[in-house]
Parts: structure tokens; C-alpha cells; sequence
């Protein structure tokens, strides 16, 4: 059984009242290294107020170790190794490593004797080619901690018949009673006489030992003088069966934290448990709702209910026309008898009697309020030619010189104006530049070049879908997008009831806005874009040709109340119904640039023509 | 003036319910929700701990606050910098809409991660208690510390949120750059341990910077340093102004990328 000791023991001068900690430890506390194999043991020493100069005896047995080499200096015939470092690091700790060759399967004790440890601040002690400075105060040794740090474990493949002379199980019989004295220099000016007592077995005590200079004041020490001292001493002062390497109040604390970190650990778990069983009755709560909502959408009966209150809410006529309206649009989008357009504009007209709407461009301009300029708005983006695949080939391509742009305008030289109350339906093809000219007029995109004159406050954009958060209920969503579009938060707390009763999902409010069907989204967006009468400039992008055709009825209804209300209307769709029904002026853009401007009827003639004639050259 | 005041209040507001949004979404799939914030940070003090406090036993005294003290901050940083780098991308449809200065974003974004903070204090200040931190009054100045790294998060925030658009894998190299600001900010071992020229990078670092004066004045109850303060002040209002440079420069071309 090989069964190394480590045996530490430290002496910490301290500098006045300084009541600095210094220890010696080996990196473990027990070593099994493999017989004829050369092995590494590292000694530390360790002071808080950071290791100055430091001189170390380590013992070993011969018999069982052979020194290799790691120290500054050794004693093989009587197994002393000796480290001397007259610097330091001024860090907590400084390590040495130590590197012996086992000899034969033993066991051997290691220690460290006759430790002297400098803390950082005493320059004074440092050596100079060997000179002795010396040090101004008288210095004070104390040990703290455990004299004697050793362990016990076991190694490899047991010989008993190679022990050496020491056998462990003499060990345990002779307690470490022993007082040992150990002189620990000597110059010729002075002496310390050290006296060591290792404690008992309980370990639980500090022993303090008191270095006495025995002239003056002045402690000199050299590193060279550390040869005298005798390990044999502390071979025998060692015990095998001392199970702990640290010092005593070391260990307290981190077994109280180690204390304190599992009991957070328990306390924390625990909680976890709680909270997720509470949640899983939440949950269930919750999965039961949405069931429910489920049920509700697929019952016949909760639509037909909903149809009852739209038809009750429209005018008759108006309702009949429009539903006979939406189903050419559905079969035929562009092919509408003469009649029906025109009985529609006469309905219109007759039913809405809007002052605006007798209006075309042949009255003169200062009669009207003009609410949004554009002019000669030109729009311009960079696309590039190239499309790099990453960063590294766009690198090789710039060098190359290969990334080149090409320029597009989304709009070119663009000019109109809108007048207060006017409802103008934006027509185009896809890509046309209908979108950036939306963006542009609503200010979150600035032209290239030319103007926009609007005030951006009342204009309120809304296009279809967008900014819902699909993982927050349709309540929470009413207060982030009317907070982005501008509302306050008292004119949502106001216009609420409003909102969700013309969005008609009263029961809904509280669902996430993902279980909602699509159509579910854009009535919730319409009606929060519409609350109120805040919004006196109103840009749809493509909204009102989506939902079922009852809602749609009602949010035209809306508009023509917010155009009685003074507000302007800008549309952007691709029914030409909902154009030819609801403008009052048409704006055609055609590939960036402007094609038309003015009735809807000529304007809407024109860009269906067009349409044919591609159809035809295509086919 | 009335107009100005009700702006503010308006701008007040929509940052208040995109960070509840954000908050709400953030733990829209869990159940324990915003407790994750407090147990977390708590969590992953105690695996530290059991990890690293018998390692840095000597040169650490009470590891666990000394880790728990740089985590928090860390996780502002991060947080801030991380999401705030999204912020316009992510809220792409609303930016059209929104009438409100496009930064508001931004600023919700490291607006939420201080409330995430918040419910780290939580977890913070209980283990201030059970460790026996004693108070001192220089822990007043710990929100002092956490408005350095706030403005330095905001500066951050504006310069990722604008490149982003542009170069989206900022994202990754971020992600990587984080990593090393991590272990540079010694938020789990001794500075004292590393070698002096690895020190003094370590003592340029702005976020142990604020590890540092978080550390002096809850735990150790020293006013920080005077180099502590003047370095912290400068790299705050570096990043801030060359943020808002940036995203100035940079924001119409944002708006046409996006």
C-alpha cells in the first residue's frame, strides 16, 4: 500500500498588528503515483496579503521517493527538498512544483517544514544578491489553522513485504502528542527559536507560536540559512490518519455556503414544483377556454347571428346593392354590367348625399382645403446586380470590383393633390410603386427627391395584418397598436367598448390573436384604425376587399361616416368595384410613373384597356 | 408646450406596452413566466458556485454575491445589446405605421431588459440578505452603476439595431463577441489571477467596468475608484453618441432596406 502523507505547516510573520494568514498546502492531499514512475507534487503558498518572499523545507522519505528535481535545492541522504523564492508575486498564492520518482510500492509521508512566508508588503525582506536587508519591526509568527495537514488514501497494488521502516499501522497508535521544536534560522546576529506545537486530532484549534527575537528588533532572515533546520522533527510529529487538508475555518465556510447554495437549490426547486403544478390547473383552465372558442366558430348559429346584427345595422337598400355588387365581384372582378355600375353611383349618391362627391377637377382648386401635396416625388433605391453570398464573397467581389448597382425608381416624378374629404382609390399594377407611395405620403419613408406636403399626425395608415402580435390576446393588441398609431391611452380606455363591439368579437377579446382566423384580424384592425373620429387623412392598403362581405359593408359604411366627418380617404386596392364604388377621384401609377389622374370611371376604363391589351399581346 | 408634454406622455406609453409585449412574449410558452427571471440568474449562481467557489475559495471571499453581482449586470448587457439589435427588423410592420420616432423601438428593447433586471434584483437582494451582506450607504450608488450600463446599453443598442438591417450577420459575430466580452469581464474568477497585460484589457472593459463598481459599492462598501468613474463615463457617452450618429446617418436607408 502506497500511502503518501502531506503534512503541512506554516509560519506567518505579521507585520505589527497585521493579522496576515499564510499557509503552505500540497495541490492534493494524498498522491498514488505508479512505482519507478516520476510524479509531480505541487506546493502552494498561500497569503491573503499576497506571498512575498518564501522559503519552504519539504521532508520526504528516501527510502520510498526519489527526488527529481522542481526545488532550488535538496538533500537527498536525509530527504529534504528546499524551495527559496525571494520574490514573490504579491498574488494570493505561489506555486511550486515538485517532481519525485517513486521508488518502490510504500508508503512515505511528505511535509513541508520550516516555512517562511513574507507577505507582499515588506519589501524590506526581499534579498539582493544575497544581502541581508534587514527588517524594520520586530516580526511575529503565528500559525493558523491546522499545523499539520496530512491524508491518507489508498494507493495501487499493496507489497507488504516492501515496507519501509515506518509502518501504518503503528500510526494511529501514536497521537500526535509530540511537541516539536524546531529552531527555524539562525544568523549570527540573531536567532528565532520557533516552538511548534501541532494540535491534537480534533484539529480545531489555532496555535499561535511566537518568534522572540532574541537581540533587537531587527529580523533579518536569508534564504541560505533555511539548510539548518531539521525535518526528522516533523516525520514524526505527522499522522497518517488526520482525514483534513484544510484548515479548520476554511472548511466552516464553505460548508456554510455549500449549505446555504443546496438549500437555494432545494428552496428553489420546490418552488418550481409548486408553481408549475398551480400553472398546470391554469393551463387546463385555459385549454378549456379555447375549446370553447372553438366550439363558438363552428357553430352554425353564432354566424347567423352575427349576419342578423349586420343586416339590422344597414340600410336596406344599400345592403341589397352591395351584396348583389360582391357577388359579380367574386365571379367576374372586371366585367360589370353598365347597369349595375351605374345603379350602384346613383345609390351611392342618393343614399350617402356627400358633398364632395359632385366634385372633379373642374372646380376651382381654392375652394377646397388641400390635404396632402405630392410633388414631383421621385423615389430611387440601389439594388444591387450581384447578390453576394456571404460575407467573403462579397469582400472578393468588392476588391473585384464586380458589385455594381442598378437604380430603381419605384416612382418617377410623381405629382398630385388631394383635397380635404376626397376619397381617392390608387390603381396599378403589381410593383408599380403603390406601396412606397403609400409609405411616403404616411412619412415613414422619405422620397429621393421632391415633396410631400401632409401632415403626418393625421394620417393614419392601415394595411392589412400587420402589427399584431400573434402570441398576445386581441385586448392587449388593441393597446399596442393604438399606442403605435398615436392614440393615447385614455382614448383607447374611452373608444374600447367602441372598438371591439364594431369588430364584433366581444366574446375574444382575452384569445391570443393566433387563434384567430385572418379575417377575425382585419376587422380587429380595421375597427382600432377607425376608432373614433381620430383619423383625418385614412390610407387602406388593400383592406377593404378582405373579411366577409357583411363586415365589408359595415366598414364601408364607417368610411362614408368618417367622410362625413370630414376626413380624406386614400385606397389602394385591386377591385375595381370597391374603387368605382367608393372614389370620388382615381389616381393611376403605372411602373413608378404617373398614368391618370381623375374619375374613377375613365381612369379605371383606361387601366382595365391596358390590362386587355397585354392579355392579348401575351396570348 | 401642452403638445410636447402630451408627446412624451404618448411616447411613455408606447414604450410601456411594447415592453409588456415583449415581456408577455418573451415567456408566452411557459407557465412559471416572468418568475424565470428571478429564479434564473438564482440558478445559475448556485451551479457557479458549486463549480468555482472552492476553486476561487482563497481569493474570493463569498463567491456566490461576487458571481451573482457580475451575472445580473452581465445579463443587462447582453440582454440590452442583444435584443435591441432586433428591434428594428423585428418590428418592421409597425415602423411604417408608427408615427413615433423610429428609436422607440430600440428603446423599449433595452427598456425591457431593465424590468428583467428588476426581477433579478429581486433574486439579488434576497441573497444580499441571506448571505449577511451588511448594508452600507455606498450601495446607494449601486443604481448609479446601473445607469452607466444602461447608457452604454442604449449607445450599443442604436449602433446593432442599424447595422443590423443592413448586414444581418452581425447577429453571429455578436454572438461571438459576447462570448469573449463575457470571460474578459471576470464575472466568475479573481482579476488579481491573470497576468498584468490581460489585466489591464480587462480594466478597459466597459462592462467589467460596471461589474467592478457594482462590486465595490454593494460588496466591498468602497466608493469606486476615480479611474473607475472617468472610464465608465467615457465609454457611456462614446457609445451613446456614436450610436445616435449612426442610426441618424443610417435612417432613412433604414427604412428603405427594411
Amino acid at each position: 500500500m502506497i500511502i503518501c502523507t502531506a503534512l503541512c505547516l506554516a509560519l506567518i510573520p505579521t507585520y505589527k498588528v497585521n493579522a496576515a494568514e499564510a499557509y503552505v498546502t500540497f495541490g492534493s492531499t494524498s498522491y498514488t503515483p505508479t512505482e519507478g514512475k516520476e510524479f509531480k507534487i505541487g506546493v502552494y503558498v498561500k497569503c491573503m496579503d499576497g506571498v512575498g518572499a518564501s522559503s519552504i523545507t519539504v521532508g520526504y522519505d528516501p527510502n520510498c521517493l526519489e527526488y527529481v528535481g522542481g526545488g532550488s535545492g535538496y538533500d537527498r541522504e536525509n530527504g529534504l527538498v528546499f524551495i527559496t523564492d525571494d520574490i514573490g508575486n504579491g498574488a494570493n498564492s505561489k506555486k511550486f512544483m515538485l517532481i519525485f520518482k517513486a521508488r518502490s510500492a510504500s508508503f512515505s509521508e511528505i511535509h513541508a517544514v520550516a516555512n517562511f512566508v513574507y507577505t507582499y508588503d515588506f519589501p524590506d525582506v526581499v534579498m539582493e544578491d544575497g544581502t541581508v536587508i534587514p527588517c524594520a519591526d520586530p516580526v511575529e509568527c503565528t500559525i493558523t489553522g491546522s499545523a499539520v495537514a496530512p491524508i491518507n488514501i489508498q494507493g495501487v497494488a499493496p507489497k507488504p513485504e516492501e515496507k519501509p521502516e515506518e509502518k501504518p499501522e503503528e500510526k494511529p497508535e501514536e497521537k500526535p502528542e509530540e511537541i516539536v521544536e524546531e529552531v527555524v534560522e539562525e544568523t549570527p546576529e540573531e536567532a528565532e527559536t520557533v516552538d511548534v506545537i501541532p494540535e491534537d486530532e480534533s484539529l480545531e484549534e489555532e496555535v499561535p507560536v511566537v518568534i522572540v527575537p532574541e537581540e533587537d528588533e531587527v529580523v533579518s532572515e536569508t534564504v541560505e540559512q533555511m539548510d539548518t533546520i531539521e525535518p526528522d522533527t516533523f516525520v514524526e510529529a505527522n499522522s497518517l490518519y488526520f482525514i483534513d487538508g484544510e484548515n479548520e475555518p476554511v472548511q466552516e465556510r464553505t460548508l456554510d455556503e455549500s449549505l446555504i447554495l443546496m438549500m437555494i437549490l432545494v428552496g428553489s426547486g420546490l418552488a418550481l414544483l409548486f408553481l408549475l403544478w398551480l400553472s398546470r390547473d391554469e393551463f387546463k383552465a385555459r385549454k378549456k377556454e379555447a375549446k370553447l372558442y372553438v366550439d363558438a366558430l363552428e357553430d352554425p348559429n353564432y354566424e347567423e347571428d352575427t349576419n342578423e346584427e349586420f343586416i339590422i345595422e344597414l340600410p336596406d337598400e344599400l345592403n341589397e346593392t352591395q351584396a348583389e355588387e360582391s357577388l359579380y365581384e367574386h365571379n367576374e372582378e372586371y366585367e360589370y354590367p353598365e347597369e349595375v355600375l351605374q345603379a350602384n353611383d346613383a345609390v351611392a349618391y342618393e343614399e350617402e348625399d356627400l358633398h364632395i362627391i359632385n366634385m372633379d377637377e373642374k372646380l376651382p382648386v381654392d375652394d377646397r382645403e388641400r390635404v396632402i401635396s405630392v410633388k414631383d416625388v421621385t423615389m430611387e433605391f440601389h439594388l444591387s446586380t450581384y447578390n453576394p453570398s456571404g460575407l467573403k464573397d462579397y469582400l472578393i467581389q468588392m476588391v473585384k470590383r464586380n458589385i455594381s448597382y442598378r437604380r430603381l425608381y419605384a416612382l418617377y416624378h410623381v405629382s398630385f393633390d388631394i383635397y380635404k374629404g376626397e376619397v381617392v382609390g390608387i390603381i396599378g399594377t403589381n410593383g408599380s410603386g403603390k406601396s412606397t407611395l403609400l409609405k411616403i405620403v404616411s412619412g415613414a419613408l422619405r422620397p429621393t427627391s421632391g415633396s410631400v406636403t401632409v401632415d403626418r399626425k393625421k394620417v393614419q395608415l392601415l394595411t392589412l395584418g400587420t402589427g399584431f402580435d400573434m402570441e398576445l390576446t386581441a385586448r392587449e393588441n388593441v393597446y399596442l397598436n393604438g399606442s403605435i398609431i398615436g392614440y393615447s391611452r385614455d382614448f383607447i380606455d374611452k373608444h374600447y367598448d367602441d372598438i371591439v363591439k364594431f369588430a364584433e368579437l366581444e366574446d375574444f377579446m382575452e384569445e391570443k390573436v393566433k387563434n384567430f382566423s385572418s379575417g377575425m384580424v382585419s376587422r380587429l384592425g380595421f375597427a382600432i384604425a377607425t376608432a373614433g373620429d381620430a383619423a383625418e387623412i385614412l390610407i387602406l392598403d388593400e383592406v377593404l376587399s378582405v373579411g366577409d362581405e357583411f363586415f365589408r359593408k359595415k366598414s364601408l359604411a364607417r368610411i362614408k361616416e368618417m367622410i362625413h366627418g370630414g376626413s380624406t380617404v386614400l385606397i389602394v386596392s385591386h377591385s375595381m368595384g370597391t374603387i368605382l364604388e367608393n372614389c370620388t377621384k382615381c389616381v393611376w401609377i403605372e411602373k413608378g410613373e404617373l398614368r391618370m389622374v381623375g374619375d374613377p370611371k375613365e381612369v379605371c376604363d383606361a387601366y382595365r384597356h391596358m390590362e386587355e391589351a397585354e392579355n392579348a399581346v401575351g396570348a | 408646450m401642452k403638445g410636447r408634454f402630451s408627446d412624451i406622455l404618448q411616447y411613455v406609453f408606447v414604450i410601456r406596452e411594447l415592453t409588456s409585449r415583449e415581456i408577455k412574449r418573451k415567456y408566452a410558452r411557459s407557465s412559471l413566466g416572468i418568475i424565470w427571471s428571478v429564479l434564473n440568474p438564482l440558478l445559475m449562481m448556485v451551479v457557479m458556485s458549486l463549480i468555482f467557489s472552492t476553486m476561487f475559495k482563497r481569493s474570493i471571499e463569498n463567491f456566490p454575491i461576487y458571481y451573482l453581482t457580475g451575472q445580473t449586470i452581465w445579463g443587462l448587457f447582453s440582454g440590452a445589446t442583444n435584443s435591441a439589435m432586433t428591434a428594428l427588423v423585428d418590428n418592421k410592420s409597425l415602423l411604417i405605421k408608427a408615427k413615433l420616432p423610429k428609436h422607440t423601438f430600440i428603446l423599449s428593447r433595452v427598456y425591457t431588459a431593465l424590468v428583467n433586471f428588476g426581477y433579478t434584483c429581486i433574486a439579488y437582494v434576497l441573497m444580499l440578505f441571506i448571505f449577511r451582506i451588511k448594508f452600507t450607504l455606498t450601495m446607494l450608488l449601486f443604481p448609479v452603476g446601473i445607469l452607466f450600463a444602461l447608457i452604454f446599453s442604449i449607445g450599443m443598442g442604436y449602433l446593432l439595431a442599424t447595422e443590423y438591417v443592413f448586414f444581418a450577420d452581425i447577429k453571429y459575430l455578436y454572438g461571438i463577441f459576447l462570448t469573449l466580452l463575457m470571460y474578459m469581464s471576470a464575472i466568475f474568477y479573481p482579476v488579481d489571477n491573470l497576468p498584468e497585460m490581460v489585466q489591464k484589457v480587462v480594466n478597459m472593459n466597459p462592462v467589467y467596468l460596471q461589474i467592478l463598481f457594482a462590486r465595490e459599492c454593494v460588496m466591498y462598501g468602497h466608493v469606486p475608484e476615480t479611474w473607475v468613474w472617468i472610464r465608465l463615463s467615457i465609454w457611456s457617452i462614446a457609445s451613446v453618441v456614436v450610436g445616435m450618429i449612426v442610426f441618424k446617418i443610417q435612417e432613412n436607408k433604414i427604412m428603405q432596406t427594411i
